[in-house]
């Protein structure tokens, strides 16, 4: 999988998605309970104004200083041991990776949960290097048996699925008799693939943060099963997206705990796992070689931009969780492996607007995400820019466009306002019947579909207000 | 502003060959940026509030234990325990034995972590009358020898070196004695703690790590912050406990060290 999972338009998926009544009502259902327990840990910890203020400016200040943090990084890698593999491109990434795959002659990979290496499509690549790759993550593993069913949500993959769903898919792909008992279904995945992890020549893992001083590569999970994929299988390879670092680990303890109780409202999840090189020489287990590879794909144009707050984004999914566009039109709708407020401004930066151009009209602009952000980005702000700079680069429907262009041409000139101000008014109070228009326009048509307008007396507000003042 | 302190060495030639494409990538974001790529120490800023440090920052040893035992208890659903150095062996033999019982059938085999810290807390007769095999982690043995074993035990034995009270958390470092397994494959696993060794939250763990990085010293290749057994709400959101790491957790709090 790429980051683009749809080949259909936006607003087909969304039309698909709405009517999937259990999806829309599971995403409220996850929406309601993971703002409450993010609330109720922040509000726990206390001073979350002064922790977010802080995550804000360690992440500020390492994106100034990312040339030499990654310097520092990747020396001590070297030292500990380790392999740094600085990749420009997903190309780039994949064919590293494929590099250590043919030279270790892998005929199996375990993975633990990771956005970049779904970002830059490393699964295809695995595959077709006749080597099988296992999706180890309890939600990514139900996707991919499910003939990698796209994610919708960055922390809960299958958020979508019901476990009604997910039996009847491990039924007919895993060979599963049980019951749709969550726990039974999650014990089964355990059994099942216990061997993967113990078979695996190379495991994969993602990064949350790394520690510039230490060359330490840093996972936050729970099912630990990227603690098995690190230390059962002999090659590990970490992938993390370049802006993904801290300078020591005192900064290292701020953004976890703002990462943790923002993704799941809790002090720590299950597993911090923070990992140095490949294991000590005495040591018996632990892989024996360690490789980081580091990604650009797209960030540093975003750095150079005026968007680069959105490098900051420790991918908590607390902007998704608060969400109102997201909470009707649910993560599949948005066509990329990234959803929901940091999905809409991403997904256009990394690939384009081409394939994502709508995503940044899927926002109402209630600055919700902003408020709840761990690291403060302005979210709406960076929609409202890229709508700006979709209008400028002319990539908006000629229809608004030449919408836009009446409205000035008419505003710039108020005799011709007022005129056809009166007439509109007019002409409207003939033509709306029972809060509908027997016409389509344009602008309107959808905002109409779901609301009455309003019965005109035929005046426009003007000419009714200065009627007033006589009055 | 605190300048790093870390003790800079220089690469060796072998270490270079390493690095793959750097200069071409780290230029690229420094034109990014509009500056020339700064290669030299940046001082890195003070943080800004002290807020993390005042969390439990007035709570004694005896304090922090009730904090972090009630957290594990009612939150992580791990069975914490306080004993002394005198009443440990029977605590871990009966606790232990527990974990054993719960599956009968299956294997009940018991793995020993082999730091001394918790070997010396162990009566040599603790095991003794038992059925049950119990074995202790040995680096000479080998990987293949010591994971059959971990992926064979029923219960893993291991001792923390801090535990944080609010997150109810254990802090292991991965040691030639006492290697990544034996917390992780056996089906439950037993932490042990000695209270003075209880901190209030991440940030003292954390400050402890740094000091090491700032010192030279290698860190350990493996730490791992703990908090429960492994747990899962990837279906419907509704919370699993056990899925691919241990299913039960036990923490023994040793009063009297």
């Amino acid at each position: 999988m790429s980051m683009k999972t749809s080949n259909t338009k936006f607003r087909e998926r969304i039309n698909v998605q709405m009517k999937d009544e259990f999806m829309r009502q599971s995403v409220a259902n996850a929406q309601e309970r993971m703002f409450a327990n993010r609330q109720i840990a922040a509000d726990k910890l206390g001073n979350w104004e002064e922790w977010r203020e802080m995550g804000m400016d360690i992440r500020n200040h390492v994106l100034e200083h990312l040339d030499y943090y990654l310097q520092q990084l990747s020396d001590n890698v070297v030292k500990n041991g380790g392999h740094v593999f600085f990749a420009q491109t997903a190309e780039q990434a994949t064919e590293y990776v494929e590099g250590i795959i043919k030279q270790k002659n892998a005929k199996k990979v375990v993975k633990s949960k990771s956005m970049v290496t779904e970002e830059i499509g490393l699964n295809a690549m695995i595959e077709r290097n006749g080597c099988e790759v296992v999706e180890t993550d309890l939600g990514e593993y139900i996707l991919q048996v499910d003939d990698c069913d796209p994610p919708s949500h960055i922390v809960v993959p299958a958020l979508h699925k019901n476990r009604t769903q997910i039996r009847d898919i491990f039924k007919e792909k895993i060979n599963y008799q049980g019951s749709d008992d969550p726990e039974e279904m999650t014990r089964y995945v355990r059994n099942h693939i216990r061997h993967d992890f113990l078979e695996a020549e190379i495991g994969i893992t993602g990064c949350n943060f790394a520690v510039a001083e230490s060359g330490t590569v840093s996972l936050v999970t729970n099912e630990g099963n990227a603690r098995l994929v690190t230390s059962l299988p002999k090659t590990h390879i970490a992938v993390m997206g370049m802006e993904r670092l801290v300078p020591t680990f005192e900064e290292l303890d701020i953004m976890i705990s703002l990462l943790c109780r923002s993704a799941v409202g809790i002090p720590l999840t299950g597993y911090v796992t923070a990992l140095t090189g490949p294991r000590e020489d005495e040591h018996c287990d632990g892989p024996e070689e360690f490789h980081l590879v580091i990604v650009d794909n797209g960030r540093s144009d975003i750095l150079g931009s005026e968007f680069k707050d959105i490098l900051r984004c420790v991918r908590c999914a607390a902007c998704v969780n608060t969400c109102p566009a997201y909470r009707h039109i649910g993560g599949q709708s948005y066509g990329s492996i990234y959803s929901g407020p940091i999905g809409a401004v991403l997904s256009p930066l990394l690939g384009g607007y081409d394939d994502f151009k709508d995503l940044p009209y899927a926002c109402s602009l209630c600055r919700s995400c902003h408020d709840v952000c761990p690291v403060k980005i302005p979210l709406p702000d960076l929609l409202l820019k890229h709508r700006q700079k979709m209008a400028q680069e002319k990539i908006t429907p000629v229809s608004e466009r030449a919408a836009v262009g009446a409205f000035n041409f008419v505003n710039a000139r108020p005799i011709l306002w007022d005129t056809t101000v009166k007439v509109g008014a007019k002409m409207a109070g003939y033509m709306i019947k029972d809060g509908k228009l027997p016409v389509s326009v344009g602008a309107i048509s959808e905002w109409n579909e779901a609301r009455d307008l309003p019965q005109p007396d035929g005046q426009s507000f003007r000419s009714w207000f200065k009627n007033r003042k006589q009055d | 502003m605190t300048q790093s302190t870390q003790q800079v060495q220089p690469m060796t030639t072998q270490q270079q060959s390493r690095i793959h494409n750097r200069d071409t990538f780290l230029a690229n974001i420094a034109s990014k940026l509009q500056r020339e790529r700064i290669t030299e120490p940046v001082a890195r800023p003070a943080l800004k509030h002290n807020c993390h440090h005042q969390v439990m920052a007035e709570y004694s040893q005896d304090e922090l234990k009730e904090a972090l035992l009630a957290y594990a208890q009612s939150s992580l659903g791990a069975n914490a325990l306080v004993t002394t150095k005198a009443q440990f062996s029977n605590l871990l033999r009966m606790e232990c034995l527990n974990y054993c019982d719960k599956a009968p059938t299956t294997n009940q085999e018991i793995l020993l972590s082999a730091d001394e810290r918790l070997l010396d807390l162990i009566d040599s007769d603790a095991f003794a009358g038992l059925s049950n095999e119990v074995n202790v982690w040995d680096n000479h043995q080998g990987y293949e020898r010591n994971i059959a074993l971990a992926e064979r035990a029923k219960v893993g034995v291991v001792f923390a070196e801090q535990a944080l009270a609010e997150s109810g958390t254990m802090v292991l470092y991965s040691q030639a004695k006492q290697g990544r397994a034996v917390s992780l494959l056996p089906e439950a696993s037993i932490f042990v703690v000695p209270k003075s060794a209880l901190l209030a939250r991440l940030t003292q763990a954390t400050a402890e790590l740094h000091r090491k990085a700032a010192a030279g010293e290698r860190m350990p290749s493996c730490v791992n912050f703990i908090s429960g057994p492994s747990s899962t709400a990837d279906i419907e959101l509704i919370k699993v406990v056990g899925v691919h790491g241990p299913v039960y957790a036990s923490y023994i709090v040793i009063d009297d060290l």
